[in-house]
Order: structure tokens, then C-alpha cells, then sequence
């Protein structure tokens, strides 16, 4: 007879709580071991203990030691039935316990012997009974199920991390995982890093979410095994095949007018945007290709194809594209206003109606291999292609917006793990990921496609017309591969040893788009005039005679003078490369105390996209940690830790420095020389038009148009008046990643029902890298103009190094209480008291790149500013605009989950409320900037443009975000048996923000610098300031996250 | 890094534990989790919200139906940003203040350490508590501003723009009383009610405007304007005991 009975059932908790405790750094498997003890309470030697499970290709039999310990480190993560038996004794078990990805399930068993016991078999529900002591970094485990029940923002990696403690949002919402940058956070599937190498975050779907078994986010990577990261990671395992056939179909519903108003996502380009049914249908399905043997899952999923009416972006005179620019001399003015003959001036498209249309298509799989008993090979494979576009029949000229973008992003993984005895353990992988951007390209029928021509409106940004601003061929690549080979042995000498050594390595590559056509070129002009058929053109020009002469701008670029901008170099494909060596050893020395010593090295090397290395460095990371147990029952655990962290060079921080063709580039001004065009306002133009041309394609493209006479040695040189002033870079060769240091002191209580963790955590950063912008006599060079070598450029050099003048220190005080409340209902309270102080907050919002990765400005004009100007120290804060400074985080889930019949169906309430401080504000300024010092620059020799602001931070503040804000969010999920099989009616109804408490954030925050030199309050409509605000375009990002509301249904087999 | 007041609070309450642990009877202290908010019926001042969040860990002793409990955590109450009126402030002789085109934008809350220290009395599965609060009011403001202002007699040439910018912090060694009861809850937990009586200090910062033209220009007839209050509020706590 088998007699079950259970600690408490399983819910939420019990999903949650199994897979707590993490033991290795596995990013694909978890781990499962106990003890077997007689009623006596001593071990039990020799007794067998078996594992069964879907995730497992045959029971896995193991048999217990001298201590009566068993223990297989490397499990796919899932749900596992555990039964033991030694001669003389009745067996015992446990069902339903789940091991979780990375972490370490524990469950100890007493055998009775069959004299005193009553003949049955002793079965109960597994739950921590214990604090897992092994554990060897801070992390939290959610099965795909559990998230299921959790409204969170999804089901993968957010939802993880939006529930883990230790993580706070940064000031664009990314998460900060105790502290750390935004950008450092790693993210992978199945092995594979799908992390966006260049902004943070991840790039693309990643997984889909019906095919999660687990995920972990890791809060503090302690072991050893884990590296290249001084924030965390969150690791993501999918569903693999079984000896049976499963599946689902799920169809996913959303609708814009399901959503409250949210004034930010208002755009005029989709102002007649319809209100389409969002509609997407995921597939689902696994089982055996040769039973006992080979397994599969796949999974995929479809997107109608949407087809959305929308207009073109305005033309406006805001913007500057309703007249030609303007000189101020009367007689130009009136004759550009009035165009060439047969000729009208053109605003483009403004406002014409064209269709947006977008593609999806996204595949997934896994092949499990189970090569005998003990070795087991998984591939995995994805791939996912998004075609989108626009169709118009009114457009002729601004093409661009009517070609395709076409992204593939492709990963593949091969994973192997085997046990070699009952105490050595190999598991090794190889993973790829592969992302490219196959950008618009606009070859107009008559212009050609060899350079761009664009509109530069009044605020400097630009309007492509006749453009092809991506080259053919130009194709933009980002990916990286990995591969790691982990030995895993336990070995016995004084107490028992659980030790880890492997190796790694990691390249991360991006390749750039060419940029500005095949020329490299691109020309900025005053306005276009359109024939009636649409089929030729005429540009307005005057001669280029000055930055601010005939009110063209200061930088010289935008005005009635054409500008020729001619870039310099090719571009190629940067890689970053780490390599590392590691070892950890986790020690049980008595059953009071438990140690970890790990030791990490990692080599660390830029390559240019020339092929150049730029920077090589070698870092030891070392780590330890030691658990108390002072009852030596697992009941109170004290956890002291100290390490170090080493983070990686990501893409995205090199492609800042790199080489690359729009990187650099000289102005050329027009000078008409081939049309013999006079000054402009001459009167005695021959051609009546006051110094003004009316220009073909052909005119404006001449190169002999862009020369002048140099007096002084008489040749024809081109009129090359500025180059870029902040391309040319100097890298340390030393230079390295930023590391962190970290202690920690925490307390964990093993409760009836539940977990209760207090966790101290203080973390500094070292080595910020820093980017030094200066006018400083080292900082010059001279380069030759790539469009004549007669001309000289002044190119001024910016420094990379690493500094420790950029600080970053995060001081947090977590509390995590997870408990069972009931059979049905289970609780988990995530309370985070932490202060971000510093000026060090690169790397904290999405789309930084490369120097963003420094203070802003903190070097900018540092040595000119202090010592040429004077200016004092004070004038630079010691805090800066640190964005990622939150006080206060809680969160805290209810989840109610009520069986429907006996077949697994449920019916589960789940409720969020979240709530987190606001950022303080910070007080930018942006002072005078007095150049008149500057070096003297050899005659001849052309000038970049020169700044004249620079921007200051006054201590003691961080940058403020918005106010205090909390959310409720409520998600209803059920499965329903419908009585035939295991088909089950699946879905959910999820509402996030139930109260549709909106996000303020656009508040007076900061003395934004004028371009006079002076800054003052930027102030956001003081008329309305704190009310609803009419829907009007500069609400734009005024509140955010309104009430939204989305279901799902569908069918699980 | 904590401040010297939250240091001294946090050291202070660490040493009455650990003085009330080695004071009692048994010589095993319970302990206990709270995790608390707060609402403030009437209408706050100071440009506070009515709301108040905290947690903290109590280590109490039993001694017959009486039970004395010290507790240290953390009290925050927030505030959102607002803007100051402006329509009194003082201008210098000879100006006046465009209310238009001014702003001075604020932000005010408080937060910080809190220790406690109760008496509970125990009837049946109820008990009532009253005890002291020390601390957790930590004043801070934050204040912005950009003022823009007119010379009365010739506006277009004597035009001023004055802005500012700080902080103002303020110790809260506040003692607060409070008093309430507890309901028992299934497994060891507990839902605790008080009546809290939170004092604290505010501080204004007083700016005089047309003193001083451009940046940061806080003036010598600038002062910080310090204010004694008494806030009533219904706290609701769920104590998890272990």
C-alpha cells in the first residue's frame, strides 16, 4: 500500500521554493541529493536511491555512501520522483520535487526498519526542509509553470527579474541587478547568450514562452563558474521531449484600446494608426523519435502578417522643410522663394498616406540524444526572421521609408553532459548566436546610388530624401560564440569537497553597415524643387563663404550653401574575446560549517575591425564565502561572502572606439567653381540670379564644384572648412573591464512553511572606463583630408583608460519571505533597501553605447577646464547623473491555485503589488566654455569645430526619474481536463497596472544647457503641470505604463 | 553609505537587542519580521503623501501574558514632487517676480532608522501593545528652481533670472508613541495594528528671489524654516514570527 501524506501541497511556493537554492554555475542543468538515514537517525550505507522523471531517458539509480549521501549534480531541470530502499528496511520516497535550473534540490529520507514499521511505503511531497548550505551564489529559480500563475510583465526573462530581489529598475526601466550596470546583465537560453552586446538588454524573442521549463536569475554569480558579469545573469532553459506525446496551441490577444491612455506612445507618423487585434498563435509540441533514446520539442510561432495604414512625418515649417533656407539678403531670398522656372518647391510627402507592413516568422527546437544511461547530448536551434517595410503609391522621392528592413537572428547549441563515475561529472557546450540587420536601401531609379542627399532641419537632425544611406551589400552583424568544458568531483578530506574546474571562452563580434553609400559621402542642401512629373529636381546653392555667414549654421552644415560631408575609412567587424580558467571548491567541513573558495581568470582582448588588437588584459577574480549553521540542522544559516567580479568588453563599448567609416569626416563648402558662380547678392551675376544656382543632380555631385583656389600655392584644393571633432581615439593598452567587489553578510530561517532571507550586500566598482575629450596640445593630430591630400585636418584624440575617479558602490539590505499560506495560496514578499551612489552611471540606459559607458562629461575639457580656464574643482560633482539610484523596492505576490479535477487542470489567481521610490533629480548645468586659450594649430591646417558649453553636476544629487509609483497587476490562468486524454483547455486574462496608477516622469528636472552658454530650469508646462494634460505632442513621454489588458487561449495535449 | 544618524540609530538599536537578549528570562529571544504600511487620515502636511512603508526585525521576551519587544528598521515616507507657490515670496527692493515663467520645483520626504521599543499584554488569541518609536524621520527636501523676474520700473532692461538649487536634511531622532492590538494568524503570523502619532521636523528652504542674477545664486537672506509636527496614523503590519 502506498501512504502519502504532505508537508504542504504544492503550490507556487513549493515550485519556487525547490528550485531556491542554487549549488553550481550550470546554465542548463540543476542538481538533486540527500541523505538516507535509518529511524535512529544514523546514515544508511549502501542503500539505493532511483530518480524517475519525464526529463530523464531511464531511472537514474545511485547508491548511498558511508554517510548515507547521494547526489546527481546534473539533472535537465523538471519535476523528479524519488524513492529509496536498503535491505531490512521498508522504502521510502518523495514526489513532485523540482529541480530547478542551476540550483540544488535537497531531500533527505529515514528508512524504517520492517520490524518496527507498518509494511508501506512512505511517500511525502518534497519541500526544503532545510537551508540548502552547499549553496554557492545568491539566486532564484521560477518554473515555467509557476509563471504561469505570476502576472508579471512575461513569462521569460523580465518576469523572472521583475520578482527577484536585489533587482531595481534603472531610470529607462532595464533592470539593475544589485547595482549593476544595465548593460552587464547576461542573458542566455539553453547555454547560448542571447544578451544585445551592444546596448544591453537581450536581442530578439529569445524563447518562446510555452517552451520555458525553468528560469534563474542569479543576483550574485559567487561560484567561481560564473563570469564575465559584475551585475548577474538570468538563464533560461527550455522544455525538452519525452517518452510521450505533448503539445499546445495557445493563441494570444491584445488590442491598443484595450489599453488606458498613454499620451507617450502618441506619434504623428501613426496618427491613423488602426486599432488592429493583436493577434499571435504559438505551437507547442515534444515527444520521442525513438523511444528511450531520442527525443524532440519544437515549438513555433505565427504572426498574421500586419498591414497598418499610417502618413508620412510632416514637413512642417517647425522643422524647417516649408521654404528654402533663408541668407537674409533680400534679392537671394526672393528668388530661391520663387525657384527655378518649371520647377516648385517640395515638401515631399508630407503627410501622405502609405501602409506599414510587417512580417514574423520564429521557429525553435531541441533534440535530446540520450547516448546511454549516463551521457546525454542536447542541440538546440532557433531562428527567427522579421520582414518589415512600407507600401505607398504617392511617394516618388522620400524612398527610404518605403523599402524593407529585414533582421534573422539564428542561434544553435550543442550540450553534453555525462557522468563519468559516481563522482566525476563532465559537461561541456558550444553555443552560437547570430544576428543581422539588412537595412532599407534606397537607390533612386534617376539620382543613382552613389551618394546621399539630405535636409538638415532646424533642431540639426536631418531628413533623408534622395538617400541611400546604407550601401549594397551593407549588412549590420552582431552574434558571438561560446564554449565551455566543466569537470565537476567530488572527493572526501576532511569533510567532503564538491569541486569545480573549466574552462571558457566567448567572442562577441559586430560588423557594421556601411554607412553614406559606396562614396562614403553625403551632401546636405538648403531645399528641393520638383518638376510637375515628379521626375526631375533642382537644389538651390549659393557659395559656402562661412560658418555663419548668410545665417548658414554655426557648424556650417545647414544653410542655403550646400555642405559636402566626406567620411573617412571603411568599416569592418569589431571582436571582443574573453578566455578563462577557473576553479571552485565547495567545502562541507562538519555539518556546522560550509566553505567556498573559487578562483577565476579571464583574459580579456579588443580586436579592431582592421584586425588591430587594442587592448589585452589578464584579471584574477577570487571568491569565498562561508556558511554557519550553528544548530547544525539546517535551520539558521549565517552566509559571509567576499569576491570579486570581472566583467567583459561588450561590442557595444568597443564600437565606440573602433574604426569605422562614419566615424570621421571632413565639410567641404560649395563654391560653384566648375558654374563660375558668383558670391552670393552679386550684381553682377551674368545669369541675373544674384549669386544663385538652381542645380541639377549632376551639378551638385561635380567634385570640381567643391574646389577653390588656394592663394597661396595656387592649386585647386577643396573648400574643406571643419572636420569631426571627436573620432580619433588613443586607447590604453592595458585597458580593462570594469570589475566589482563585493561583500555580503546574510541570515536565511528555514521556516514551517516557507523561507524567510535578510541579505546585507555591499558591492563597489573599479576601473570604470573612462573617455577623456580634451583640447590639451597632446590631444591634437593632423590627418590628411581622404578627398585631397593637400589639405591638413586637426583631428582632436580622445583617451580610453580606465579610471578609478568614477566610482559606482551599492549598499542594499534585501528581505525575502516566501511561504505557503495555505493548500492553494502561497505568498512571497521581496522587500530591497538600496542606495546607488557615485558618478559612474555608464552603461545604465538602453541604446548607450561605447563612451556612454563613462560619466558624461566627467573628462570632457577636465585639463583645459582646470587648468587653462581656472575653473574650480567644485564646479564637477563627485555625484553625477547616476541613474540607477532607487531607494526602496517591494514587491509582493499572492498566488491562490485551485485544482480542477484529477488530471492536473487548475484554475490560479495571481496578484502583484509593486512599489518603488523614485529617482532624485539631479541639477545639470551647462556652463560657458571659453576656447580662447587653445593651442595654436600650424597654418594651413583646418580646424574642427570648436564646443563652446560644457556641462557641470552639483553634488550631491542623482538624476531625478519620477515619483513614487506602485502597480497592481492581476493574471487569472487556467487548465481545464475536458475529460478525453490529456487535452486540457488552456489560457489566461492578465491586466497589468489594475488601478492604472500612471508613471509620471517628465518632470522639471534639470537645468538643461542653452545654446547661448547659459542653462536654465527646463520646465514642463507649468499651465498644466500635474494635471491629465491634453493629448498634444508634447506630452510625449509625460506618463507611462497605463492600465493594459491582454488573454490568451488555447489547448494543451 | 548611511548616514551618521542612521548609523548612530542602527548601532543604538543593535545594542538595545542585543541588551534585551542578554536581559531576559530565557535566554532565546523570539524574533519576528514585520513588514509594514501606513495610512494618514488627515490630510498631510508638507507636501507628504498620506501613505508610510517600513519593515523591521523585533527580538521580544515572554514573561507570563507580558511580552517586551525591541524592534529596529527602516520608516519611509515619500512625497511626490510639487511646485512651491511662489505668490509670497520675498523679492528684493526694487523687483518683481514674473510667477509665469518661475518655477521652483520640490520634492520632500522622510525616511530613515526607526527603533522601537513595546509592551504587549496578551488576552487569549488578542493582545494590545503600546510602545515608543525613536527615529525614522530623517527629513529631506529637494528643490529646484529657475525664477525669472522684472526690475518694476523698467521691465525690459532689468530683467533678473535667479536659480537655485539643494538640499535640506534634517536629523530625526523623533520619539513617536504608539498603541494597538495584534490578531494571531494561521502559522505563526500575526496581523498587528497601531495607532502611530509620528512627529518629526520639517525644513523649508526659504529663498529670497533678485538678490543674485544667474546660477546657483543662493543668497545670504536665504534660510532653512524649521517646523515641529505631529502626524496620526493607522499602521498595519504582518509579522511573521521564527
Amino acid at each position: 500500500m502506498l501512504h502519502a501524506h504532505r508537508g504542504f501541497p504544492l503550490t507556487l511556493l513549493g515550485l519556487l521554493l525547490a528550485g531556491s537554492p542554487g549549488l553550481l554555475g550550470q546554465v542548463t542543468t540543476g542538481s538533486f541529493s540527500g541523505v538516507v538515514k535509518d529511524a535512529k537517525g544514523n546514515p544508511l550505507q549502501g542503500a539505493v536511491v532511483t530518480l524517475r522523471s519525464e526529463a530523464l531517458f531511464s531511472p537514474r539509480r545511485m547508491v548511498t555512501n558511508v554517510r548515507g549521501e547521494w547526489r546527481d549534480p546534473m539533472l535537465p531541470p523538471g519535476q523528479y520522483d524519488l524513492s529509496a530502499s536498503a535491505p531490512g528496511y521498508v522504502g521510502a520516497g518523495a514526489t513532485q520535487v523540482r529541480v530547478g535550473l542551476g540550483a540544488s534540490a535537497r531531500v533527505d529520507l529515514v528508512l524504517k526498519a520492517i520490524q518496527v514499521a507498518q509494511a508501506e511505503v512512505e511517500v511525502t511531497a518534497a519541500s526544503g526542509n532545510q537551508v540548502d548550505k552547499t549553496e554557492t551564489k545568491a539566486s532564484v529559480n521560477f518554473s515555467g509553470e509557476a509563471l504561469l500563475s505570476l502576472p508579471t510583465t512575461n513569462r521569460s526573462f523580465e518576469g523572472a527579474l521583475f520578482l527577484a530581489p536585489g533587482v531595481t529598475e534603472g531610470a529607462t526601466g532595464s533592470p539593475n541587478i544589485r547595482g549593476g550596470m544595465s548593460n552587464s546583465t547576461l542573458y542566455r537560453v539553453d547555454g547560448t547568450d542571447i544578451k544585445n552586446d551592444y546596448s544591453g538588454g537581450r536581442t530578439g524573442t529569445g524563447v518562446l514562452e510555452d517552451m520555458i521549463e525553468d528560469v534563474q536569475v542569479v543576483v550574485s554569480p559567487l561560484n567561481a563558474r560564473l563570469g564575465r558579469t559584475t551585475g548577474g545573469a538570468v538563464n533560461v532553459v527550455t522544455r525538452q521531449g519525452s517518452n510521450t506525446f505533448a503539445g499546445s496551441v495557445r493563441a494570444n490577444f491584445s488590442r491598443p484600446s484595450w489599453r488606458a491612455t498613454e499620451r507617450s506612445e502618441w506619434s504623428s507618423d501613426l496618427a491613423n494608426e488602426n486599432d488592429t487585434l493583436a493577434k499571435e498563435l504559438v505551437f507547442t509540441l515534444s515527444g520521442p523519435v525513438l523511444r528511450d533514446r531520442v527525443w524532440f520539442s519544437f515549438a513555433t510561432r505565427h504572426q498574421p502578417d500586419e498591414m497598418q495604414s499610417a502618413v508620412m512625418s510632416s514637413f512642417t515649417s517647425k522643422s524647417g522643410y516649408d521654404r528654402p533656407y533663408l541668407t537674409g539678403l533680400s534679392a537671394v531670398d526672393a528668388l530661391t522663394l520663387a525657384g527655378p522656372s518649371g520647377f516648385a518647391f517640395t515638401k515631399f510627402d508630407d503627410r501622405a498616406p502609405y501602409t506599414r507592413m510587417n512580417t514574423d516568422r520564429y521557429y525553435e527546437g531541441k533534440v535530446s540524444v540520450g547516448l546511454t544511461s549516463n551521457h546525454t547530448v542536447d542541440l538546440t536551434v532557433m531562428r527567427e526572421t522579421n520582414l518589415s517595410g512600407s507600401r505607398g503609391s504617392s511617394s516618388y522621392i522620400q524612398r527610404a521609408m518605403m523599402t524593407d528592413q529585414l533582421v534573422r537572428r539564428k542561434k544553435w547549441g550543442l550540450n553534453y553532459r555525462g557522468l563519468l563515475s559516481s563522482n566525476a561529472f563532465l559537461e561541456a557546450r558550444v553555443n552560437d548566436y547570430h544576428s543581422e540587420d539588412d537595412w532599407p536601401k534606397f537607390f533612386h531609379p534617376v539620382i543613382g546610388d552613389n551618394i546621399a542627399v539630405a535636409i538638415k532641419d532646424s533642431s540639426s537632425s536631418q531628413r533623408e530624401v534622395f538617400t541611400n544611406h546604407y550601401a549594397p551589400g551593407a549588412i549590420e552583424i552582431r552574434g558571438n560564440r561560446s564554449g565551455a568544458v566543466n569537470l565537476k568531483l567530488f572527493w572526501e578530506g576532511i569533510g567532503q569537497h564538491d569541486a569545480d574546474f573549466g574552462l571558457e571562452y566567448y567572442t562577441g563580434r559586430r560588423k557594421f553597415a556601411d554607412q553614406n553609400g559606396p562614396l562614403h559621402r553625403r551632401i546636405y542642401v538648403g531645399g528641393v524643387y520638383v518638376n510637375p512629373g515628379g521626375t526631375d529636381w533642382r537644389f538651390p546653392a549659393i557659395q559656402w563663404t562661412g560658418a555663419t555667414a548668410y545665417k548658414q549654421s554655426s557648424s556650417g552644415t545647414k544653410g542655403l550653401a550646400p555642405v559636402l560631408r566626406q567620411y573617412f575609412g571603411q568599416d569592418g567587424e569589431t571582436n571582443t574575446f574573453t578566455r578563462s580558467l577557473y576553479f571552485n571548491d565547495a567545502w562541507t567541513v562538519n555539518r556546522h560549517l560550509n566553505l567556498m573558495f573559487g578562483l577565476r581568470f579571464d583574459q580579456n582582448r579588443i580586436g579592431d575591425t582592421t584586425g588591430d588588437v587594442l587592448a589585452t588584459n589578464r584579471t584574477f577574480s577570487p571568491r569565498f564565502q562561508a556558511k554557519f549553521d550553528p544548530t547544525g540542522e539546517g535551520r539558521d544559516v549565517v552566509t559571509f561572502s567576499a569576491a570579486k567580479f570581472n566583467d567583459d568588453f561588450v561590442t557595444g563599448f568597443t564600437s565606440g572606439f573602433v574604426t569605422r567609416a562614419d566615424t570621421e569626416y571632413s565639410n567641404v563648402g560649395w563654391t560653384g567653381a566648375a558654374l563660375g558662380q558668383p558670391l552670393p547678392g552679386a550684381s553682377n551675376d551674368p545669369l541675373g540670379l544674384a549669386g544663385v544656382r538652381f542645380l541639377s543632380y549632376a551639378d551638385l555631385v561635380n567634385l570640381e564644384n567643391w574646389k577653390r583656389v588656394d592663394p597661396v600655392t595656387g592649386k585647386k584644393v577643396f573648400n574643406t572648412f571643419a572636420t569631426s571633432s571627436s573620432r580619433r581615439f588613443v586607447i590604453d593598452p592595458a585597458l580593462r573591464p570594469p570589475t566589482s567587489r563585493e561583500l555580503s553578510l546574510g541570515y536565511t530561517r528555514q521556516l514551517k512553511d516557507g523561507k524567510l532571507s535578510l541579505t546585507y550586500v555591499n558591492r563597489v566598482w573599479d576601473a570604470a572606463i573612462a573617455v577623456s575629450q580634451d583640447y590639451t596640445p597632446s590631444q591634437w593630430v593632423v590627418a590628411t583630408d581622404p578627398l585631397g591630400a593637400d589639405v591638413k585636418l586637426a583631428m582632436q584624440t580622445q583617451r580610453i583608460f580606465n579610471s578609478d575617479a568614477l566610482t559606482r558602490v551599492y549598499n542594499g539590505l534585501e528581505v525575502d519571505l516566501q511561504r505557503s499560506l495555505s493548500r492553494v495560496w502561497s505568498l512571497q514578499v521581496s522587500l530591497g533597501y538600496s542606495t546607488t551612489k557615485g558618478n559612474d552611471e555608464g552603461g545604465d540606459v538602453a541604446g548607450d553605447s561605447a563612451a556612454d559607458r563613462a560619466p558624461r562629461d566627467y573628462f570632457n575639457q577636465r585639463a583645459h577646464l582646470l587648468g587653462t580656464l581656472g575653473v574650480p574643482e567644485a564646479s564637477f560633482s563627485p555625484e553625477g547623473y547616476l541613474l540607477a539610484h532607487q531607494l526602496f523596492k517591494a514587491r509582493v505576490s499572492l498566488v491562490g491555485r485551485f485544482p480542477l479535477g484529477t488530471k492536473g487542470g487548475f484554475l490560479s489567481y495571481g496578484w502583484i503589488l509593486q512599489y518603488a521610490t523614485g529617482n532624485r533629480f539631479s541639477a545639470e548645468d551647462s556652463a560657458p566654455l571659453n576656447m580662447q586659450a587653445l593651442p595654436p594649430i600650424a597654418a594651413g591646417v583646418i580646424n574642427p569645430t570648436l564646443p563652446v558649453t560644457y556641462s557641470r553636476f552639483y553634488a550631491p544629487r542623482g538624476a531625478y526619474g519620477w515619483n513614487d509609483h506602485y502597480t497592481v497587476r492581476f493574471k487569472l490562468a487556467y487548465e481545464v481536463p475536458l475529460g478525453f486524454g490529456k487535452t486540457r483547455f488552456i489560457g489566461d486574462v492578465s491586466v497589468y497596472n489594475l488601478l492604472n496608477h500612471l508613471i509620471q516622469t517628465s518632470w522639471d528636472g534639470s537645468f538643461l544647457g542653452a545654446s547661448s552658454g547659459s542653462g536654465y530650469l527646463q520646465a514642463y508646462d507649468p499651465s498644466t503641470y500635474g494635471t491629465t494634460r491634453p493629448g498634444t505632442v508634447d506630452t510625449a513621454g509625460y506618463y507611462r505604463s497605463p492600465r493594459s489588458v491582454s488573454f490568451s487561449l488555447g489547448l494543451k495535449f | 553609505m548611511p548616514s551618521l544618524h542612521n548609523l548612530r540609530c542602527g548601532i543604538a538599536g543593535l545594542l538595545i537587542l542585543s541588551g534585551a537578549a542578554a536581559a531576559a528570562e530565557d535566554p532565546l529571544p523570539a524574533f519576528a519580521l514585520k513588514l509594514r504600511t501606513a495610512y494618514q487620515a488627515a490630510a498631510p502636511k508638507d507636501q507628504l503623501a498620506r501613505r508610510m512603508l517600513g519593515f523591521g526585525l523585533e527580538a521580544g521576551i515572554q514573561k507570563g501574558a507580558h511580552r517586551f519587544a525591541l524592534e529596529l528598521g527602516w520608516s519611509y515616507k515619500p512625497g511626490d514632487q510639487y511646485r512651491e507657490d511662489l505668490s509670497g515670496m520675498v523679492v528684493a527692493p526694487g523687483r518683481g517676480l514674473t510667477l509665469a515663467k518661475s518655477v521652483d520645483s520640490r520634492r520632500n520626504e522622510l525616511k530613515g532608522l526607526a527603533a522601537r521599543a513595546s509592551w504587549m499584554r496578551l488576552f487569549g488569541p488578542l493582545s494590545v501593545q503600546a510602545g515608543l518609536q525613536v527615529g525614522g524621520t530623517q527629513w529631506r527636501q529637494e528643490y529646484i528652481a529657475d525664477l525669472q523676474g522684472t526690475a518694476l520700473a523698467t521691465p525690459s532692461t532689468m530683467a533678473f533670472r535667479d536659480t537655485y538649487n539643494g538640499v535640506v536634511e534634517r536629523g530625526g531622532t523623533t520619539v513617536s508613541p504608539f498603541v494597538g492590538c495584534t490578531l494571531p494568524l494561521e502559522g505563526g503570523t500575526a496581523l498587528e495594528i497601531n495607532i502611530l502619532a509620528l512627529r518629526y521636523r520639517s525644513a523649508q528652504y526659504v529663498h529670497q528671489a533678485g538678490f543674485v542674477d544667474g546660477l546657483n545664486g543662493n543668497v545670504s537672506q536665504d534660510s532653512r524654516l524649521a517646523t515641529n509636527r505631529t502626524a496620526t496614523h493607522l499602521e498595519i503590519a504582518y509579522v511573521v514570527r521564527f
